[in-house]
């Protein structure tokens, strides 16, 4: 009950009740707090019904306010029993009931709430509501009163006019680099060139007003280089096996020789497309001169005419000509210079067959001579082996014992080097195939490494974005966290339903225990009454036969009789006891309750107010007396 | 936020007591704020007492990092976080803070400045013209109402658009207006 009483009070406070902080039981309501609630909870609920807090002390008015509310409270929906009793003389439990029903009734402020939190897109609307009241609740004011078209209202801000705004132009920065890390190696002239020369980054782009974007530009420029490098150090570097410079320098390599690739071909391409040119416009002058000259070739003969003469005039020769003679000279003299021209290519050519055919010969030439030095050589040799047996030839036999004896001692060497090298040789391709094994087994455990690697970068990444999403989510919930209403009894409430939940739980397990236990009971005890119905009958007949025959028995008989017809009776007196009991425990209930009622002091009060009323309605009797006597 | 290692490199050097001394980076502070705010009022770079190419270095990456700071409206808290990560001690973060929070709508003021614009609309002027005649009509007696919309555009100034309508258009004009400005207000009490 108290939590019930706390969320009353508190209610009550929300709603603009004066209730004080030490009130926190419905006991402790006063008359004037219960009449203020009921009213201020029923203008919550219906805002049309005219009610009054306070109570009047005039005490007809006081009963016709107490009616009203109770009138009220039922139209509402209240099933319960409600006069003007229940508000003036108020029971505890009565006025716990009608709050709790009234509780209940108030507007739900909560949905509102669960509505708001519905995501970004809804606190997007309203910031943007939000922004838009602010801006309309400003005055307006005129262009030239803005300080750079900006509207600052304290630490808030619009931009309004927009004759300031320039577009995004960044301009490349140079910053010195690498003055952080006394290690890396600055040549004396670029120190020289940072501390001296170099202007500061704020003033190298020529207007003022692009250093931000500069500057933007730059820090995004090197920041997506950084990415770039980094995205391709994952995806090819890492693969390549190489050191980071290594793989810079196997780039650079890569890259020089395909641009030079590039350049060679294109230059091929050009010469063609140059001869072909060439000879196309050898074919259209010649053309030209059998036909009539199209208007193209009459274009470049002007063209070229002019250049000649731009020529001619610079040499400094200013022969006046007419324009038929000079065409007819200059085209003998392209005839004469195409001659001499096709002549000396002729001759080119066939000069380069020729030292073509030169180089080869002397390659075939320097092949030959190598062959034929080798040939000397060989023949040297053979000329010094020649030469020894020659020498040897005078005394053949002595020499023939000692050649063999050298054989012999030779091949015998041999044999125990070959012995020697087996020795030294096995254990070597034992440490061979040792070292291979070894490496094998490296290389496949660094390409574990690497591809854990790769799978622990791709993780960090992962890591890195869903950080990223929960620390958006987080603002956005401590966002809405605090647009919340702080309700701090929210905790508690739900703390209590789980509590209540929980000994709901437990209270049923306890009920099923009970209602086990009774059927048990029950069943004991219709065994049992079967069991002593069968007996007497037995007993019965046994006896009723005897009964016949001797005193004695009949005598046992009747006692039986008797003896069954008590035990009835005590039973069902038994029975009737346990009625009366529960009776009494009813009726013990009862009177608790209507002790609680706080009958004597009400019908005290009400004795009072009736006095009262008395006292008022003789006055009112004697005011009328006199109205009517004057 | 995210800053390139070689801005990152420069807020190094700018933390560092051995390049960068504390009384010098106060003024650095202040004065990598203020070039871009008051670029014609903030006089000659502070740059006693250190190398003039570091104080170059850490002047680009200050400004860098007031102006990526502003760009993103980041809170103190990751503020201080990216300079610790530059090995800041606590007193210079503070005073790096202290100065973004001051500036911090000046500057998010100054990269508003940046960008194209539709041109806006800032003065308007209207007459009557009674017609009375015209080369090929005489008396046409018909009333013209000229309008010019005075506006500005980045980069261009003030432009002014003129228009003519009759009556009718004009009204449409009003009506139209009058719609949107009632749209603004129901979205604004929406809230």
């Amino acid at each position: 009950m108290e939590e019930v009483d706390g969320i009353i009070a508190h209610t009550l406070r929300s709603i603009g009740c004066d209730v004080e902080d030490e009130v926190e039981a419905v006991a402790q309501f006063s008359t004037e707090l219960v009449v203020e609630g009921v009213a201020r909870c029923l203008r919550v609920i219906n805002p049309d019904l005219d009610l009054p807090y306070k109570l009047p002390p005039s005490m007809s008015a006081r009963f016709r306010i107490g009616t009203s509310l109770a009138s009220a409270v039922q139209d509402i929906g209240y099933r319960g029993e409600v006069g003007y009793q229940t508000f003036l003389y108020s029971s505890e439990a009565d006025i716990r009931r009608v709050f709790i029903f009234l509780i209940e009734k108030l507007p739900k402020e909560a949905s509102q709430g669960v509505e708001e939190s519905l995501g970004a897109s809804a606190l997007l609307r309203k910031s943007i509501s939000a922004e838009l009241m602010r801006r309309i609740s400003l005055p307006w004011t005129p262009n030239y009163c803005k300080r750079n078209g900006v509207c600052w209202r304290g630490d808030t801000w619009h931009r309004e006019a927009y004759s300031d705004v320039h577009s995004f132009r960044s301009t490349p920065l140079a910053i010195p680099e690498g003055l952080e890390d006394l290690t890396t190696p600055i040549s004396k002239e670029t120190r020289c060139y940072f501390s001296k020369h170099m202007p500061y980054a704020q003033h190298q782009p020529k207007s003022s007003r692009d250093v931000a974007a500069s500057l933007l530009a730059s820090n995004e420029g090197q920041l997506s280089a950084h990415h770039e490098w980094e995205n391709e150090w994952n995806t090819l570097g890492m693969y390549s096996r190489l050191p980071v410079e290594g793989y810079k320098k196997k780039k650079k390599e890569k890259l020089l020789q395909k641009i030079s690739d590039q350049i060679s071909q294109s230059v091929k391409v050009a010469e063609s497309s140059n001869k072909e040119m060439l000879q196309s416009l050898s074919a259209i002058r010649t053309a030209g001169t059998k036909t009539k000259a199209s208007r193209f070739t009459h274009i470049e003969k002007l063209q070229f005419a002019q250049d000649e003469e731009n020529a001619v005039s610079q040499v400094g020769t200013p022969v006046v000509h007419s324009e038929e003679d000079t065409q007819k000279k200059r085209e003998e003299e392209t005839e004469e210079l195409r001659k001499t021209l096709a002549q000396v290519t002729a001759n080119l050519d066939r000069l380069r067959i020729q030292s073509k055919k030169f180089k080869e010969k002397s390659i075939l030439m320097e092949e030959e001579i190598g062959n034929l030095e080798e040939s000397q050589a060989a023949m040297k040799e053979e000329y010094k082996v020649k030469k020894k047996t020659l020498d040897l030839l005078p005394n053949a036999e002595k020499n023939i014992t000692d050649m063999q004896g050298l054989v012999e001692a030779s091949s015998e060497r041999l044999l125990s080097l070959k012995a020697q090298w087996e020795k030294r040789r096995q254990p070597l391709i034992a440490q061979y195939e040792e070292l291979k094994h070894l490496a094998q087994s490296q290389m496949s455990e660094s390409q574990q490494q690497l591809e854990e690697i790769q799978e622990l970068r791709e993780r960090m990444k992962q890591m890195a974005a869903d950080t990223r999403t929960k620390e958006e989510v987080y603002k956005q919930l401590v966002i809405e966290y605090e647009k919340m209403a702080k309700d701090v009894n929210r905790s508690a409430y739900t703390r209590r339903i789980l509590e209540i939940v929980s000994n709901i739980k437990k209270q049923k397990l306890s009920i099923d225990q009970v209602l086990l236990d009774t059927r048990s009971l029950q069943k004991d005890i219709n065994q049992l009454t079967g069991k002593l119905d069968r007996t007497f009958t037995v007993t019965d007949e046994l006896i009723f036969k005897d009964a016949k025959k001797e005193e004695a028995v009949r005598k046992a008989y009747k006692y039986l009789a008797a003896l069954h017809e008590n035990c009835s009776m005590l039973m069902k007196t038994v029975e009737d006891t346990g009625v009366i009991m529960r009776e009494i425990r009813d009726l013990e209930d009862q009177v608790s309750a209507e002790g609680k009622k706080k009958t004597t002091a009400n019908l005290e009060k009400i004795s009072r107010d009736l006095h009262e009323m008395k006292k008022e309605n003789s006055q009112l009797m004697a005011k009328y007396k006199k109205n009517h006597n004057s | 936020m995210e800053l390139s290692p070689e801005v990152s490199r420069g807020l190094q050097l700018a933390g560092d007591t051995a390049h960068i001394p504390d009384k010098l980076y106060t003024k650095l502070v202040s004065y990598a704020c203020d070039v871009l705010l008051e670029p014609s009022q903030c006089g000659p770079v502070p740059d006693a007492g250190a190398d003039a190419g570091c104080v170059k270095g850490a002047l680009a990456a200050l400004s860098t990092l007031f102006l990526e700071a502003a760009k993103h409206d980041i809170n103190t808290d990751s503020l201080s976080h990216t300079l610790e990560d530059s090995k800041f001690s606590n007193d210079r973060i503070e005073i790096f803070s202290k100065k973004f929070l001051a500036k911090k709508h000046g500057l998010r003021a100054l990269l508003s400045s940046i960008g194209n614009f539709p041109p806006h609309i800032v003065d308007v002027d209207w007459r009557i013209q009674h017609y009375i005649k015209n080369d090929c009509l005489n008396r046409v007696c018909q009333p013209l109402f000229l309008i010019d919309l005075k506006t500005e555009k980045s980069d261009a100034g003030e432009q002014s658009v003129q228009l003519a309508c009759n009556q009718e258009e004009l009204q449409d004009l009003v009506g139209k207006l009058r719609d949107a400005c009632k749209t603004l207000q129901r979205t604004a009490q929406e809230s």
